[in-house]
């Protein structure tokens, strides 16, 4: 009896580790849209992870796609701090996982994997050549594509714009900011009781954003630190931190401290993408007497930072075909607008930008289109890492712990590593 | 004889599982650390070379790898000396009988209770300029001018760390010397009382040496949690101003997952390892003199 006993524990705890670790039970399925009855109709299932995935209005998109398309589609949500998710995506595709063949991707997670052949090719079936051609053209060659190959389907384009506060403008008399000169007077202006006529976000890894969105302005070229016009960008940032023109204090803000100071009217104007526009109208902001965009002023050159969000098929999928439909239909003036009206986001397609969309103030974006040169921006191989440094390398120069010479320098070596 | 044999033999397959998990989980990372340490790993690219010490040769050739050091030094030997001093004070403090002693001892603990990255995000506010407790609570008692980032600045970004982790830690030090404390007895300082010793006298001859074992003790634990510490500075300062604030262990985590620089994050784990091994074997030498 006893010796029964001594040989019943071992089974027991085995037993209780196997159902602790789930062994011999299903593992937990993603959040699947297609409901069980549309899931028998369904020709095939793809896994899509999307960084949409847990807003209603795009599962909503994403059912429409679902019926559409006759393909059920699992939507799970990537890690959502923003160095997590490029590590798990990047996991995901190092590591030939299969679990899942759509992913959504950024530029920066894009430039550092195109080149590595973890992405099938999009072929000319999935998104014509006609198609292709109604994407600004500049970007798609950037970023989206290798060579003459295209890797991702641009679906949700950010265009980078000048916010405003109309009621500091009101209070200060100035009534455009159409130059360089009336930016910098803005600046002088406003230096008053904790307000500033210009604000950022100048965190580390957030403000190559700005640097890129300056030296574009001043026609400037971000990978050649020789030039004056680069020069002259960063040094215009340096002195107005230095002259309180713009407050030191948001070396360590980023986008959440940056846009809290603005809806506070602490800065009368930022840089900031068009995907802003939800945050500042579901706050009741967005309005022409109080937070809104204006032109771009002209520093010298009308360009400005565009970026995308974009869908990639996984190289180890074993549903391309499935990807590959669904990507035909995120191309598509239909698929565009679908996504675009759901999520009242700029569309990655120029054409279907002029088309009637439920995004507030387009006709001003639409400006910005026609009259600015969209740049995409440029990535090394080590996309993080080089923002990183980049971050680390302007916060030096602003502290004036390195010279405006010696900030050009670290700068040329790390676009060029 | 043989009922013993299938005692062992039971209790062998008991601790099995258990140390097969402790060997999957502890041992094989070890193991493949130390590998990769020698390896040129980057993961995107698909490169794993066999590269000998180059990692470890670079550690030491690298400016943010030595700023880190820098820091992770400053950073272990403040917050240590202020935690040993400041958790004793408080330790006697709550030793000392009053009203609410209990309620006090309680509540003392909550930030101990608190998630370090939760501190972090709430300390990235709390020193901020505008809208900071930190700068609020000056400009209401001290000087109503008062204006400074505190997380901008390479000092005082490094104080204001340091300052957070004391913040977080220093009561559960303090708990854990106090019950060092409640185990010196009371007819010790009551002898020592009649023989005409002085407060201080009894603290310094009395309480000092008693609980000094314990201390030593505690020092173990704590410094290695220092040493390995990354949540705090990755949450509120995301090792800046530049990379001023970055420990050793933000340093590993940014090369391993940021900048997916495996081979080299390994050497840097190793590294640490070599420090944690070293300074833990020296304490622990320290406590066998003492106790002799």
């Amino acid at each position: 009896m006893r010796k029964w006993f001594l040989w019943i524990i071992p089974v027991l705890v085995v037993g209780c580790l196997q159902t602790a670790c789930g062994l011999g039970s299903d593992t937990a399925e993603p959040t699947a849209v297609c409901d069980k009855d549309a899931e028998n109709r369904c020709d095939e299932t793809i896994t899509l992870l999307s960084m949409d995935a847990s807003s209603p209005a795009y599962q909503e998109f994403i059912r429409d796609a679902e019926q559409m398309l006759n393909i059920k589609i699992n939507v799970r949500e990537p890690n959502e701090n923003a160095d997590n998710r490029h590590a798990e995506i990047s996991t995901i595709l190092s590591s030939g996982d299969r679990s899942v063949d759509v992913i959504t991707v950024n530029d920066e997670m894009m430039s550092e994997f195109k080149s590595k052949g973890y992405l099938e090719p999009i072929s000319e079936e999935t998104v014509s050549p006609e198609i292709r051609g109604l994407y600004p053209q500049q970007y798609l060659k950037a970023i989206p594509m290798e060579g003459d190959i295209l890797y991702s389907v641009p679906f949700y384009m950010d265009i980078m714009m000048f916010w405003v506060n109309q009621e500091i403008l009101d209070k200060t008399g100035i009534e455009h900011i159409n130059n360089i000169d009336e930016f910098k007077h803005l600046a002088e202006k406003t230096r008053s009781d904790g307000t500033y006529g210009y604000g950022g976000a100048w965190e580390k890894t957030y403000v190559y954003n700005e640097i890129y969105q300056f030296v574009n302005m001043f026609g400037g070229n971000y990978l050649d630190w020789s030039d004056e016009q680069t020069r002259e960008a960063v040094k215009l940032l340096h002195d107005m931190a230095r002259n309180h023109d713009t407050p030191i204090d948001q070396l360590v803000d980023q986008y959440d401290q940056m846009e809290q100071k603005f809806i506070e009217g602490k800065y009368a104007s930022i840089f900031m993408y068009s995907g802003a526009m939800n945050f500042f109208v579901q706050d009741g902001r967005y309005e022409e007497n109080k937070i809104h965009i204006v032109k771009l002023p002209d520093f010298g050159a009308m360009k400005t930072n565009i970026a995308t969000w974009q869908y990639i098929i996984n190289n180890a999928s074993d549903h391309k075909e499935a990807a590959e439909k669904f990507l035909t239909y995120c191309a598509s003036a239909e698929g565009c607008k679908a996504y675009s009206n759901a999520l009242h986001r700029l569309p990655a397609r120029l054409d279907i930008l002029d088309e009637e969309l439920q995004i507030p103030d387009l006709d001003i974006m639409r400006e910005y289109v026609s009259e600015c040169e969209l740049e995409a921006r440029y990535f090394t191989d080590a996309p993080m890492k080089s923002i990183s440094e980049m971050g680390e390398n302007f916060q030096e120069y602003i502290m004036n712990e390195i010279t405006l010479d010696e900030f050009c320098e670290r700068a040329q070596s790390i676009v060029e590593e | 004889m043989k009922n013993k044999k299938s005692i062992l033999a039971a209790a062998w397959l008991l601790v099995i599982p258990v140390l097969s998990i402790r060997a999957f989980t502890t041992l094989y990372p070890i193991a493949a650390t130390i590998r990769n340490s020698f390896f040129d790993i980057k993961l995107l690219q698909g490169k794993n070379e066999f590269c000998g010490i180059k990692n470890y040769i670079f550690a030491f050739r690298d400016p943010k790898v030595l700023t880190s050091i820098e820091f992770t030094v400053i950073f272990v030997a403040a917050s240590m000396i202020l935690h040993i001093m400041m958790g004793v004070i408080l330790a006697l403090i709550l030793n000392i009988k009053f009203k609410g002693q209990r309620f006090l001892r309680t509540i003392i603990l909550i930030p101990w209770a608190m998630p370090a990255v939760v501190i972090g995000m709430a300390a990235k506010w709390g020193f901020n300029n505008d809208y900071g407790l930190i700068n609020d609570l000056i400009r209401r008692f001290i000087n109503p001018d008062f204006n400074y980032s505190w997380l901008i600045y390479k000092n005082s970004a490094r104080f204001a760390v340091i300052v957070m982790d004391l913040w977080k830690d220093l009561p559960f030090f303090a708990i854990l010397v106090l019950s060092g404390l409640q185990f010196i007895s009371h007819d010790i300082y009551e002898a020592a009382r009649v023989d005409g010793a002085s407060g201080i006298q009894c603290f310094t001859k009395i309480t000092l040496p008693l609980i000094a074992k314990n201390v030593a003790t505690l020092t173990i634990p704590f410094t290695l949690w220092r040493l390995t510490s990354f949540d705090l500075v990755y949450s509120m300062t995301s090792g800046g101003p530049g990379e001023d604030t970055a420990l050793i262990a933000y340093r590993i985590t940014m090369e391993a997952f940021t900048n997916l620089n495996t081979g080299y994050a390994a050497a840097l784990a190793v590294l640490l390892f070599i420090v944690m091994l070293i300074f833990t074997s020296l304490n622990m030498r320290l406590q066998t003199k003492m106790a002799d």
